[in-house]
């Protein structure tokens, strides 16, 4: 590669509790690497596996999905469907020769910011590690 | 496609670390973008103008700000480019401050990242499609939740402007704490006189519906339409026909035999009670747990407080009932609870009967509570007397890191009215950082300073008996040594938490909680009575801890957020719901099984499902889950969400 | 259960009988404890104050001897313990350091994983509560004043522990029929840890002059505690001081009396002060429940 190598991370928050934490994060001035890019949704439950697996094809390097915290759901139980959804997702991914540990599921509060930057901290350092995503490589040499 | 794009610099809030011209100018590059501008303050009057002038002029048919959170500013825009003219739901707004300027510290990482988010916004804005409105009626009226003074107040204020308002208290009475306080800080005037006229406004206002020993089991639909179930707990008594007299007190086989709750333990009452003199209503309850009649089967050959009873109140074979109600807006009032000193053992609460709560030397001063007022520990008059800050309060080892707001002033207060019950006690408060923010409270703990109580800084690292005698062991950190005192009266400043109730209700409302537990509000400065859930508003100490003024002006606050609200006959509701497309509908019925507020109906005779736009709140789970695209989420389809993966990559 | 064994140099040089009823209880309760070629730990006061990343490094030696078999590491000092532990901890996190420590012992032939951890034998005892039960053949029916040792207890963003007031030495010693007395400033320093003991002899002494008197009031028939260090500065103490004469026991010795060991096998016959008059009651104990 020629440039230096980023992360391309795609994030999917959850209007009521993740997306309001990385809000948290952004008042409270908690720095984390700027790899990600949010996409707002109403709930988590809203993501599908072809948006999980469109974002890898296009060329992302990993998935971060956040929702609420199990039993804070904004509309019941939409995390539960997610969390399930993902599941299987996993197993898919291997299917198509991306690690699983690419797609990350996080619950995050309304009121946690830290937790938020924690986590994309871990998450871009986790991900720098992986590498870059085998399909990304292929998505280049197509372009 | 004409779509306007607004960078916003946020003073410098954005400029500082995001270079604004370069996101331009990539922008501006883009074939659907027509125009492209920035400022200093968009949201100000000025940028706000700025949009509609274009809407107007260049007949731009989709606006983009690049600027703050959505959560913060989405209706300010919204509100403006639908005064221009243009669909509010065309309007798309880019995060690059909360989540790109704020949180990053490379510039150039931050601009790339930027002009990625305002790129994916363009795309995902050209393939926004204008959203109407529906219009929901308002039931016109309020359910408030908790007797404290918090909603006592919030249930007056909607009562008093016409509105039917139904209160539903847990306890016997309404009153909460307040009720237990002798003095309140710092005009010391006495709580049950200022509160006691209150309660009375209560129970006789034709509007309120006062629902005491009872608790909400659950709560549906959504603002300006909640459907709420009240479980009304039996008393066992025929509130109708129970005139508050007290024989059967008197009369009862355990009387002053159990701990008082209202007393903190340290009165004693009967099976059959009232909290307290002055409760509202003046109705008996018996108590399940501890009636030997409900508990046994048996009292004696007969119960003597039915023989005791001239109106035949009394009523064992009492069941509980379950009212349902119709709201248009809520209120959480559920207060807090004393924090429980046990789990600070070094303190010795619970081993010594000579170390106490606040609250329960609350209990010691009113003229109603165990001593009938006299300043009596354990029958004896305390000479030394000391007090300790912070008990569960800034204490991250505890994981309370918050400061409880009422402690330094309670202890002021109870030192004061030590002071004068025992004119030569000499008392010590050992504090953490003396806190007497609010209106008077400086002054009050300077008068009490003059009175003669001690004040040194340092909190208290043990408390210990030797030779029967407790001490209490502290480092003054102004003086920079340990010291120790002796004490016959050790009282704990303990703080507040959440009351148990919140979790329950948090949960049936889908409300957060901010890290310290208690209620999270909308916003920390602007909406601090408002919650993320439309028609659901806090009041008092549920949403943080607060002295009575601070409690009271948020309960009107939200009381005025209610009425404003059931002014109306009609709100709009958010278009942002599921649409089943007929025609591609296959009958599978996946999504049925998953819609968590029943939207869905399926429709038999064509073979295909219908979703109720007034019931479906937005989730999208059922479009993510239609095996054949049938169902398209509104504002979030996914062509709209894919345009903008495409985008940030 | 197999631990890799870390004595520590009081036990080994000064206290034998710390070490065998260390070996000897452990073995009651079938916990495999194995040897190690191991250093002074060495010790925070006298080594972490002039060179510190020396300490990092010898600590990390310890520490790694017994990664290749998977072994975690156990303590009975307290001192130990808080050198062990607290390398531990900062090797966790600090990138930097541990390379540091890898470096040099790259040199001989070792490398620092952090996969076997230090864990002080009274926490490892909180776990094992129904075997000490179990194990139990004596009531031993005393008054002890329990003594925790600062290293233990602190600091507590390392240990965890809640330092303003532990419980589980006195449940401990509750199993086995013993009474802890409270008395005041039970959780101040013995006196002896953070290089006071040997660089202000007399301060020292005067700590723990101030501790005994306080323990004396409780009227207690033993101290027992859970560290060398402090066991050893108890014992010393009290002949340097002459007025006092209360039997100090390690809790591993307390344990050996009631699981019916000898006391000559548990060396309480080496401390200085004599423990006749303790190790009599405990037999009378015995006595008592055999002729039941």
């Amino acid at each position: 590669m020629a440039e230096t190598w980023n992360p391309k991370i795609v994030g999917f928050l959850c209007n009521w509790c993740c997306y309001a934490g990385a809000d948290m994060a952004g008042t409270s001035r908690m720095k984390y690497p700027p790899n990600i890019r949010i996409i707002r949704v109403m709930c988590s439950s809203r993501i599908n596996a072809e948006m999980v697996i469109k974002a890898f094809q296009m060329g992302a390097d990993a998935v971060f999905i956040g929702g609420c915290h199990p039993g804070d759901c904004h509309y019941v139980d939409g995390n539960y469907r997610t969390q399930k959804r993902i599941a299987v997702l996993r197993r898919l991914l291997e299917h198509l020769g991306i690690d699983p540990r690419r797609l990350r599921l996080e619950w995050v509060s309304a009121a946690e910011g830290e937790k938020f930057a924690q986590t994309m901290d871990e998450f871009a350092k986790e991900v720098a590690e992986l590498g870059p995503s085998p399909l990304a490589a292929l998505q280049r040499e197509v372009l | 496609m004409k779509i306007g794009v607004y960078v916003c610099h946020c003073g410098v809030n954005i400029s500082n670390t995001v270079d604004v011209q370069k996101v331009i100018s990539e922008v501006s590059a883009l074939p659907t973008v027509a125009v492209c501008r920035d400022y200093q303050y968009m949201c100000s009057d000025p940028g706000q103008e700025m949009i509609a002038k274009d809407i107007r002029e260049l007949g731009l048919d989709r606006v983009v700000v690049a600027a703050c959170s959505p959560r913060m500013h989405e209706p300010t825009f919204r509100g403006a480019v639908e005064a221009a003219g243009m669909n509010p739901y065309c309007f798309e707004m880019a995060n690059i401050r909360e989540q790109c300027s704020w949180v990053h510290e490379d510039k150039e990482q931050a601009t790339r990242k930027a002009a990625d988010l305002v790129k994916s916004s363009v795309a995902r804005a050209a393939l926004l499609e204008p959203l109407n409105s529906t219009e929901v009626p308002v039931t016109h009226a309020a359910l408030v939740i908790g007797g404290g003074i918090a909603g006592i107040q919030t249930a007056l204020d909607i009562a008093n402007s016409g509105y039917p308002v139904y209160l539903v208290e847990k306890d016997p009475s309404i009153g909460g704490h307040m009720a237990q306080f002798d003095k309140t800080f710092p005009t010391l005037d006495c709580a049950a006189c200022i509160l006691t006229p209150k309660m009375v406004d209560v129970a006789r206002h034709p509007n309120i519906e006062l629902l005491t020993y009872s608790e909400v089991e659950s709560i549906e639909g959504s603002v300006g339409n909640f459907h709420v179930r009240i479980r009304k707990k039996p008393r066992y008594v025929n509130v109708s026909l129970c005139t508050g007299c007290g024989s059967c007190a008197t009369a009862c086989r355990l009387v002053g035999r159990i701990p008082s709750e209202f007393d903190m333990g340290l009165g004693k009452r009967g099976a059959i009670y009232v909290p307290f003199p002055q409760a509202v209503p003046l109705r008996y309850t018996i108590d399940p747990e501890k009636c030997l009649m409900l508990k046994h089967g048996k009292c004696g050959t007969s119960p003597k407080c039915v023989d005791a009873c001239d109106r035949d109140a009394i009523d064992f074979s009492m069941t509980e009932e379950i009212l349902e109600v119709d709201v248009g807006a809520i209120v959480v009032a559920t207060g807090y609870k004393e924090f429980d000193p046990t789990i600070k053992r070094e303190y010795k609460y619970g081993t010594f009967k000579n170390v106490m709560t606040g609250l329960e030397l609350e209990r010691i001063f009113a003229p109603s509570g165990p001593t009938g007022g006299k300043a009596l520990i354990n029958g004896k008059v305390p000479k030394k007397i000391v007090f300790v800050s912070c008990v569960g309060s800034r204490d991250k080892r505890i994981g309370n890191p918050y400061c409880s707001r009422v402690c330094c002033m309670y202890i002021a207060k109870q030192a004061h009215l030590l002071k004068e019950k025992i004119p030569d006690a000499d008392i010590t408060v050992m504090y953490t950082d003396m806190r007497a923010f609010g209106k008077g409270y400086e002054e009050f703990y300077e008068r009490v300073q003059k009175e003669g109580i001690k004040y040194r800084r340092g909190n208290a690292a043990e408390v210990y008996e030797e030779d029967g005698v407790l001490h209490v062991r502290a480092e003054d950190t102004l003086m920079g040594e340990p010291y120790e005192l002796e004490a016959d009266l050790v009282v704990l400043g303990t703080g507040l938490e959440p009351s148990d109730a919140a979790d329950a209700i948090g949960h049936m409302l889908h409300l957060s909680r901010s890290a310290d537990k208690f209620f999270l509000e909308a916003h920390p400065k602007l909406r601090p009575v408002d919650t993320v859930i439309d028609g659901v508003f806090l009041a008092g100490a549920a949403q943080g801890p607060k002295d009575i003024p601070d409690t009271v002006a948020q309960a009107s606050g939200a009381a005025s957020h209610v009425v404003n609200l059931l002014s109306k006959d009609v709100i709009l509701a958010e278009p942002i719901v599921a649409e089943v497309n007929t025609d591609v509908c296959a009958g599978c019925r996946i999504c049925e099984i998953l819609c968590p507020y029943d939207a869905h109906a399926f429709d038999e005779e064509r073979n295909v499902m219908t979703i109720n736009k007034a019931i479906c709140k937005g989730c999208g789970s059922c479009a993510a889950a239609c095996p054949s695209g049938a169902i398209a989420m509104n504002h979030f389809r996914d062509s709209q969400i894919v345009a903008q993966i495409l985008e940030v990559i | 259960m197999d631990y890799a064994f870390f004595p520590g140099c009081i036990a080994k040089n000064v206290y034998p009988g710390i070490e065998k009823a260390t070996r000897i209880v452990f073995e009651k309760m079938n916990v495999g404890l194995h040897d190690y070629p191991y250093s002074c730990c060495p010790p925070p006061g006298v080594v972490a104050c002039y060179d510190k990343d020396t300490w990092y490094a010898l600590g990390a030696r310890n520490l790694a001897l017994s990664e290749p078999d998977n072994r975690d590491i156990m303590t009975i000092c307290a001192g130990c313990y808080g050198t062990l532990h607290n390398v531990w901890h900062e090797l966790q996190h600090n990138d930097a350091k541990r390379a540091y420590v890898n470096e040099h012992l790259g040199r001989i032939g070792m490398t620092y994983k952090g996969t076997s951890r230090p864990i002080h034998f009274v926490d490892l005892l909180d776990g094992m509560r129904d075997t000490i039960t179990q194990n139990k053949e004596v009531d031993l029916d005393l008054r002890v004043a329990v003594h925790y040792g600062c290293h233990y207890l602190k600091p507590t963003t390392v240990t965890g522990e809640n330092s303003e007031s532990p419980m589980l030495l006195d449940e401990i010693v509750g199993l086995v029929g013993c009474k802890s007395i409270p008395f005041k400033d039970r959780l101040t320093c013995c006196g002896a840890g953070g290089g006071v003991m040997s660089g202000e002899p007399e301060l020292s002494l005067k700590i723990m002059e101030r501790k005994l008197k306080n323990i004396k009031k409780a009227d207690v028939d033993c101290i027992v505690n859970i560290c060398s260090f402090c066991h050893m500065n108890f014992d010393q103490s009290q002949k340097k001081l002459e007025s006092f004469d209360i039997p100090v026991l390690h809790l591993n010795q307390l344990l050996g009396l009631a699981f019916g060991v000898k006391h000559k096998h548990l060396g309480l016959h080496m401390n200085l002060v004599s423990t006749r008059d303790l190790v009599k009651k405990v037999k009378g104990a015995k006595k008592g429940r055999d002729e039941e």
